[in-house]
């Protein structure tokens, strides 16, 4: 079976899930992809990624505990699944193996 | 204290999300708001909006169709327990049903009689292209409404068509005054409305014959173009036509004959132009002399056909161009204007002299329009008002219903179907009743209903239309309110908080009640004040026979002196008089010249004046105060070519006083005739119009009424009178029709139309109070009930009955005090207004107001009381050991 094709940003959020392993959250991956991306990053973007993900099958999700922070809501934890995980490695694979293929260039 | 996230914007992500998502979205959003908040709170709430209007995109909206399937049993369900609730309460249901009931039929009713009104003539096929051309003779540069006349000259359609490229087509119609009797095969008919046409009027007005050609129908002399009705009066009904009537010939008046040319289609009644027949122009020409080039005979409707799409502004504007070149020369007093009148509009918006018939009113339309809505205001307000009284009633029943599951939609949709059903109740029951009342309506509107929304289907419709706007004006309120309330709120809280909204809805009925009650006060008051107001003349015993219809001016003589002659004889008879017209009738029987003035006065002097010719014993008979001079008589052979005029026509001349003004010569168009006596100025026309300069012309050329005066004689003697005056008849006329009215029935017809809607408003306005009244009873003996422990705990106390029933009562009366203060006002505007029809009306008098107060107080204190005595005349001991 072919894994579903997945777009940039759904793939950099993805990897943050998969990085964050069970303890990823809407806000934790809009920090982590602002801290590595260094621009801020709309968290409804994060949202619909996640919810399009989790229709093709990439990631599963669980609800937390209650809390008193977030004025009492559970938070939604993301984990990777199987399918998400060789998704990652075939963009992976694909990009090292056309990286490879570049030539020397010298730009001097 | 912690900064809040907006709550709207909360709201609304509540409103729009989907389940599944909306926990984990509300909780980002609200830990990245918290984590803002600490800095800015002001740039934290405004991100926070903006996160959520991002995310109201089609991932997380809701899907919004029902997520419960349609059940069948469920819905059978949800009537079930709602026609339960409903047949529990019968009182509540009733009161509703009935109030509701009656505000459907009198709205219904009311939009039957104002579409009738305002779709008149709308029905013609090219209605927005044909416009009726009116004149007035004024000194200003404008057309003057004063000096107006609906009529216009022969010469203007030709003229007119020739200069202007955007009139299409015109046509002349000229009404036929005198008496006009047609004969067919020993048949005799009078017909009232003839008129004489060019043969362009089919193309004009875009009728339709059922027989003949219209492009040929009214082209040569003596043809006659007959509508349906008339056909049938000659030659039996449509169905039973052997051959076409075409080509058959009538007598006309016994002086000389009409061949039919055509026959018209039914032609419905909202018209302003009723008519029988029309005879060919080409006849009256020959009849009665060529008026084609004669400026001043204003004797001719002109209407005009214009190109599609020409507005009433662009005509008007050609026509003020034509009137001006036209006026250069014409001297200040001869200038002529004239005024667009879209076909459509003459009925309601033309209120010039010489109509072809009485217009209607708009603003009794508007009157009614306003009290129909006003009633179904009231209805629906009773029904949101005892509702909303209830709630707390049914508290428990919903908090029972929540517990066990019901959710909002299914509570507020079982709300929304008791409405319903109530609303369907009534509007059957509505149905039936504009059924089985439509012919009495019929009657006291005299036919002024729209046919086809008396069709039963257009009925049913219109019910049901009103059905369903009642259930959602008069059922979400009350459901969002049964809603809110909740089991732990307590009844009382619950009773106090909803108190104004039920004071207000108090309050808007009332003052519409006081509003209908004055109205009725007024309207009568100016009916009685005009059938009772001192018209000039006298009305009593006289009895008038309609002249026989005779063109040559000799012979009429002939026929009258013969009659009177005899009729003198009769016992019982006074006087007899002739005349070309009577006060109170027909006031196209009126003359209208120009060109009159004192003798040798400048051309520019001479006024038009209102006319009619009398013979030496119409003052007589008709009681006319003689101011100066004496009035005609036949001893006096000077008389012979005198006239009399009007107190205001002398003032008109210029002359001073009554006593200057006898002798003083009159030129009318090169006659000079003589003042021989000035009268006092009396109403010829209805008091909706000012009295008018009059001048009578002792010279009966164009006799069109019989007065007889008889002695105050007793019902028998009247009818044997009456038999013994149609013997005569027979011999001296015996070709023409005999036909005669009291004069007094006849003065009482031009009140017929103040006298309908007086009749409708009368009505309305008992039916409105009805069911305010029906509103304030329910809601009383709501409210009773949920304060039976507090009239126990006061009598208890040592309170008597009458005070506990003053105390309950007297809760309304601040509302009612507001009511007439808002009231009494808005009415006095209004019929204010309303009297400004009538050039002579009443006025409203303050016991007229006081009147309404106290039927108002009565009222409601009767209903209110009548409840509330009998809750307090309770045992308290049974009442405050429940």
């Amino acid at each position: 079976m072919n894994s579903p094709s997945i777009g940039e940003f759904e793939e950099l959020v993805l990897l943050t899930v998969a990085a964050q392993h069970d303890e990823a959250y809407g806000v934790s991956i809009k920090s982590a992809l602002e801290e590595h991306l260094g621009k801020n990053v709309n968290v409804s973007a994060i949202h619909v990624a996640l919810k399009r993900m989790k229709d093709k099958g990439l990631v599963e999700s669980r609800f937390g505990g209650i809390t008193n922070d977030r004025g009492g809501r559970r938070k939604k934890f993301y984990v990777i699944t199987m399918l998400g995980k060789k998704a990652l490695d075939r963009q992976f694979e694909l990009r090292t193996s056309l990286y490879q293929a570049i030539p020397k260039i010298n730009f001097g | 204290m912690q900064v809040q996230p907006p709550k709207t914007a909360l709201r609304f992500l509540r409103w729009f999300c989907r389940r599944d998502y909306l926990e984990e979205i509300e909780g980002d959003l609200i830990e990245i708001f918290e984590s803002h908040a600490i800095d800015r709170p002001q740039s934290a709430r405004r991100k926070f909006w903006w996160q959520v209007l991002l995310h109201f995109r089609p991932d997380f909206i809701r899907s919004f169709s029902s997520n419960q399937t349609i059940n069948p049993d469920m819905f059978l369900s949800t009537f079930k327990q709602a026609s339960r609730t409903l047949t529990k309460n019968k009182i509540y249901t009733s009161i509703n049903v009935i109030g509701l009931a009656l505000a459907i039929v009198s709205g219904i009713f009311v939009y039957q009689y104002v579409r009738f009104e305002t779709s008149y003539d709308s029905f013609h096929p090219h209605a927005n292209q044909v416009f009726r051309i009116a004149t007035s003779y004024s000194e200003t540069e404008t057309f003057d409404f004063d000096n107006a006349d609906a009529m216009n000259a022969a010469p203007f359609g030709p003229a007119i068509k020739e200069e202007l490229a955007l009139v299409e087509e015109y046509v002349r119609l000229a009404p036929e005054y005198g008496r006009v009797v047609f004969q067919y095969d020993g048949r005799k008919f009078d017909e009232s409305k003839v008129y004489w046409a060019d043969n362009s009027f089919f193309d004009v007005f875009g009728l339709q014959l059922i027989e003949g050609d219209p492009q040929t129908a009214l082209q040569i002399p003596n043809n006659v173009v007959l509508s349906l009705e008339a056909a049938e009066r000659y030659f039996g009904p449509r169905e039973d036509w052997q051959d076409s009537p075409i080509g058959k010939t009538l007598r006309v008046s016994d002086l000389f004959d009409v061949q039919v040319s055509g026959v018209l289609e039914k032609i419905p009644a909202n018209t302003h132009l009723k008519f029988s027949a029309m005879i060919s122009f080409p006849t009256f020409i020959a009849l009665q002399g060529d008026p084609t080039n004669n400026w001043d005979w204003n004797d001719f409707y002109a209407y005009l056909k214009v190109e599609p799409g020409v507005t009433m502004d662009q005509l008007q504007h050609e026509l003020d161009r034509f009137a001006m070149v036209r006026n250069r020369d014409a001297a200040p007093g001869l200038k002529k204007y004239y005024l667009a009148q879209p076909l459509p509009s003459i009925h309601l918006e033309s209120k010039l002299p010489y109509e072809t018939e009485e217009s209607g009113d708009k603003k009794s339309l508007m009157i009614l329009t306003l009290i129909a809505i006003f009633m179904l205001a009231i209805a629906w307000a009773n029904y949101v008002n005892l509702a909303t009284a209830k709630a707390n009633d049914r508290a428990e029943e919903v908090g029972v219903r929540k517990i066990l599951g019901a959710g909002k939609r299914s509570l507020m949709s079982l709300f929304m179907v008791e409405t319903f059903l109530i609303n369907l109740f009534a509007g059957v029951v509505a149905f039936s009743l504009i059924l089985s009342l439509q012919p009495w309506v019929g009657q006291i509107a005299d036919g002024h209903l729209d046919a086809a929304l008396q069709h039963p289907g257009m009925v049913a419709i219109c019910c049901l239309l009103a059905v369903f706007v009642g259930t959602l004006v008069s059922g979400i309120y009350p459901a969002m309110a049964q809603l809110r309330l909740s089991l732990q709120r307590s009844k009382q809280q619950g009773v106090r908080r909803k108190a104004w909204l039920r004071g207000s809805l108090i309050l808007l009925q009332n003052t519409a009640s006081i509003v209908f009650v004055i109205s009725a006060f007024v309207i009568f008051k100016q009916l009685k004040f005009m059938q009772s107001m001192d018209v000039g003349f006298s009305k009593e015993q006289k009895l008038v026979l309609k002249g026989p219809p005779v063109y040559q001016d000799s012979l009429e003589n002939v026929l009258f002196t013969t009659f009177r002659k005899q009729a003198m004889q009769l016992a019982g008879i006074d006087d007899v008089a002739a005349s070309g017209a009577i006060p109170g009738r027909n006031y196209l029987d009126l003359n209208s010249w120009g060109g009159i003035g004192l003798e040798g006065a400048d051309p520019s002097e001479l006024q038009a004046f209102s006319n009619y010719e009398i013979d030496d014993s119409y003052m007589h008979v008709y009681g006319m105060e003689v101011l100066a001079g004496e009035a005609f008589s036949r001893e006096n052979p000077a008389d012979d070519l005198g006239i009399a005029v009007s107190e205001s026509a002398m003032r008109r001349f210029g002359l001073k006083s009554p006593s200057e003004a006898i002798g003083q010569r009159i030129n009318y168009q090169d006659e000079i005739v003589e003042i021989r006596s000035v009268f006092r100025d009396y109403h010829h026309k209805s008091p909706h119009y000012a009295m008018e300069p009059m001048i009578l012309w002792n010279n009966p050329r164009n006799i069109l009424y019989y007065t007889i005066q008889y002695n105050d004689l007793a019902s028998a003697d009247v009818s044997s009178l009456v038999a013994d005056v149609e013997s005569i008849w027979r011999q001296v006329a015996p070709n023409a029709p005999f036909d005669y009215f009291f004069y007094d029935d006849q003065f009482d017809q031009q009140f017929k139309a103040d006298q309908r809607l007086g009749q409708i408003v009368l009505i309305l306005c008992i039916l409105a109070v009805i069911i305010a009244c029906i509103g304030l009873l329910g809601l009383t003996s709501y409210l009773v009930i949920v304060r039976r422990k507090e009239i126990g705990v006061r009598k208890v106390l040592g309170a008597s009955v009458a005070q506990v029933v003053g105390k309950l009562s007297m809760s309304f009366m601040p509302w009612i005090v507001f009511a007439c203060l808002m009231g009494i006002p808005l009415a006095v505007i209004l019929l204010d207004h309303w009297l400004d029809n009538f050039a002579y009306h009443t006025t409203i008098s303050v016991r007229i107001i006081l009147k309404s107060i106290a039927i108002l107080i009565v009222i409601s204190l009767f209903s209110v009381s009548a409840i509330t005595s009998r809750a307090a005349s309770e045992n308290p001991a049974e009442v405050l050991s429940e």
